[in-house]
């Protein structure tokens, strides 16, 4: 059965299908959600909502574009929606004058647990804005409209993520692998 | 700063290595979420079936109310016409209207006067004997018995005649039906036995006996000729009084004026608050094409794409919005506002693979003005098939090139629309491929479709079959950024 196939099945509520597509993207998912909260325990609620959310809407998904992309951006809001309840991405103070600089470093591959580890000792605001810049792709301007803070203060938040994710590479020398 | 940092690249390259099976319980908390919804959309659905059939009865109920309320005034307006008119057959008796809606009281009275003109006139279909046929018999019957006894006493009503012959006495006080409901005759009475009963409505003189009855048997109370009044209609102090039911005849003219002045109110208001939509849509117009010019990178929740505009909507986190899907005057706007620059295509740059790891896309920047794409498919380690793509700034336009039959020249396709995630490149005078849409999901990912209206020869065909998902709809081919 086809991705289009099974959408289409979906949209009329048939399970099997509805269990397809969650073991095709949900391992994905779950990733994404990790990347934005600290537990998985909260990650695993936002996939839980996230997913119900795609089934749901799932008539309104008319097969323009790619629906990996229409699951992830339902998933990276729920995730942000999750956060806004718990932290004012507002209060973060916004820095100039940061020197943008970042040491190189030997390090060119993290495990897993290195990378959660790593994210976990964000701050939230720092976190994400980085998820949304550098993995998601979103620009300042929007990062701003979506968290409600000016421009700048998503690139200073962007500048400090990084300087505190380079410290903590060289601090710690996670091990490198292949 | 950009995303080419080391950190950045630390990141998204080994992004992917998050990806992980979630605990099953999490389905199964899905599946309740997902059986309770149905059930809820279940109860909506009873619900709404529920309202509809409340509605039904009650709209029913009014028109019958209405309908009753017409055919009573008729009735009253009717019946003394059809009195003058002579509409009445010759020796029929005038019968008065009946209130349709009556009290305990009112309906014991008709049923009395039923029961009493089933006494006079029982329904032939029955065959149950009139008083006249049944007193014949009985007299009959009697005469048999008492052939030879003589009339002692006419009065005493134990004989009716001497051999055969009926005295005149004897008919004046006959032994009816009515004897077996024990009823007894007196001398005052017998002559007025055949007095039809009171009616309040007409103008009878005669008026005894005075029936009560019950469902299962009938008495009738003897009233003295003495108590009768004489010359004035009968009335029955239990009788209901009779209404003129003045509140039906005000309901026809009196309620259509009202509806009349109720409708033209609500047109007035309708008006009013159309010409107020009318307005805030206008308004709605000119701030979604001011929108539309800006641009943005999500499709799917921009203005008019419904796959994501009800879930923006509905989500707090309100996500920028932009054109992508939409009708020809915003994609006219959409189109004047293309960046035409290969500067926003720096993302692809780098080596992608397929989820298998068989189809490779290689993708470099020759010069200032074009990106390089160089396409590989491996089976079994062995490569299949190879392509070269360019993404390329020309003019102050950008075209996407491809190269698709062997000894083919390359065919150009011009950059319609980028909203800094979807870039569609469409050239309909190629047979093949007239469209081309290269989605970026995200930093890690991209999605290439090839679409054509047109039949494909052999050599085409076996282009979107190398290192493309084909589907009813179209050729896809999604690309994972290539791990260092």
């Amino acid at each position: 059965m086809t991705e289009f196939d099974l959408i289409e099945q979906c949209k009329r509520d048939n399970r099997r299908a509805q269990r397809a597509l969650y073991d095709k993207y949900s391992p994905k998912m779950y990733g994404v959600c990790k990347r934005y909260l600290k537990s998985r325990e909260d990650a695993e609620d936002v996939l839980l909502e996230g997913f119900y959310k795609v089934f749901d809407k799932i008539d309104s998904f008319k097969h323009k574009g790619s629906f990996e992309g229409w699951i992830r951006r339902i998933m990276v809001n729920q995730a942000l929606m999750f956060l806004r309840k718990k932290h004012n991405f507002n209060m973060t103070v916004e820095i100039s004058n940061i020197d943008v600089k970042t040491e190189l470093t030997a390090q060119d591959s993290l495990e897993a647990k290195d990378i959660l580890d790593l994210l976990n000792k964000l701050p939230i605001g720092y976190r994400t804005v980085f998820n949304l810049y550098v993995i998601e792709g979103y620009k300042h301007r929007e990062i701003g409209e979506i968290l409600g803070i000016s421009i700048n203060t998503s690139k200073s938040q962007l500048i400090l993520a990084k300087k505190r994710l380079q410290k903590l590479i060289t601090q710690n020398q996670y091990p490198e692998v292949g | 700063m950009s995303r080419q940092d080391h950190i950045s690249n630390l990141f998204l390259d080994n992004e992917s290595k998050l990806n992980e099976r979630p605990p099953e319980m999490v389905w199964n908390r899905l599946e309740e979420r997902l059986d309770s919804r149905k059930a809820k959309h279940k109860v909506i659905l009873y619900r709404q079936a529920a309202a509809v059939a409340a509605m039904i009865v009650l709209i029913s109920m009014v028109s019958m109310f209405t309908l009753f309320n017409k055919n009573s005034n008729t009735v009253a307006l009717e019946a003394p016409l059809a009195k003058n008119g002579n509409a009445l057959a010759y020796g029929e008796e005038e019968k008065p209207a009946r209130p349709i809606l009556m009290s305990h009281k009112e309906r014991i009275y008709y049923r009395k006067q039923d029961l009493i003109a089933e006494v006079k006139e029982p329904a032939k279909e029955t065959n149950i004997p009139t008083i006249e046929e049944h007193t014949s018999t009985k007299n009959e019957q009697l005469i048999a018995q008492n052939t030879n006894v003589k009339p002692r006493n006419s009065r005493t009503n134990e004989a009716y005649g001497a051999e055969g012959i009926i005295t005149p006495e004897s008919s004046i006080a006959p032994k009816t039906a009515l004897e077996d409901t024990n009823l007894e005759l007196t001398e005052e009475v017998s002559t007025e036995y055949q007095a039809s009963p009171p009616s309040p409505m007409t103008n009878t003189t005669t008026s005894s006996p005075v029936v009560s009855s019950s469902k299962s048997d009938i008495k009738l109370e003897r009233i003295p000729k003495d108590e009768l009044p004489v010359g004035k209609p009968y009335e029955d102090p239990k009788a209901p009084v009779e209404k003129p039911y003045a509140w039906e005849i005000t309901t026809t003219d009196d309620l259509l004026g009202r509806d009349k002045a109720m409708k033209e109110k609500e047109l007035a208001r309708a008006e009013t608050e159309s010409k107020a939509w009318l307005n805030k849509d206008q308004k709605k117009e000119v701030e979604k094409k001011k929108k539309a010019k800006k641009g943005s990178r999500h499709p799917e929740i921009a203005a008019g794409n419904e796959d994501g505009a009800t879930l923006a909507k509905e989500s707090a986190v309100v996500l920028p919005s932009s054109p992508s899907f939409m009708d020809a005057e915003e994609e006219l706007i959409a189109e004047e506002a293309v960046r035409q620059s290969i500067d926003q295509f720096t993302w692809i740059l780098g080596e992608w693979k397929d989820a298998e790891g068989n189809s490779i896309e290689k993708w470099t920047r020759t010069d200032g003005s074009t990106l390089v794409g160089q396409g590989y498919y491996y089976a079994n380690g062995v490569k299949q098939f190879s392509e070269k793509m360019a993404i390329k700034q020309m003019n102050n336009k950008v075209y996407f090139m491809v190269t698709v039959e062997d000894d083919g020249a390359p065919i150009y396709l011009p950059l319609i629309s980028f909203d800094g995630q979807i870039a569609t490149f469409i050239n309909e005078k190629n047979s093949f491929p007239q469209e081309v849409v290269i989605q970026k999901i995200s930093n890690n990912q991209f999605q290439t479709t090839l679409n054509s209206n047109s039949s494909l020869n052999a050599a085409q065909q076996s282009y979107l079959s190398n290192r493309n998902f084909i589907t009813i709809q179209n050729a896809t081919r999604n690309m994972n950024r290539s791990q260092k």
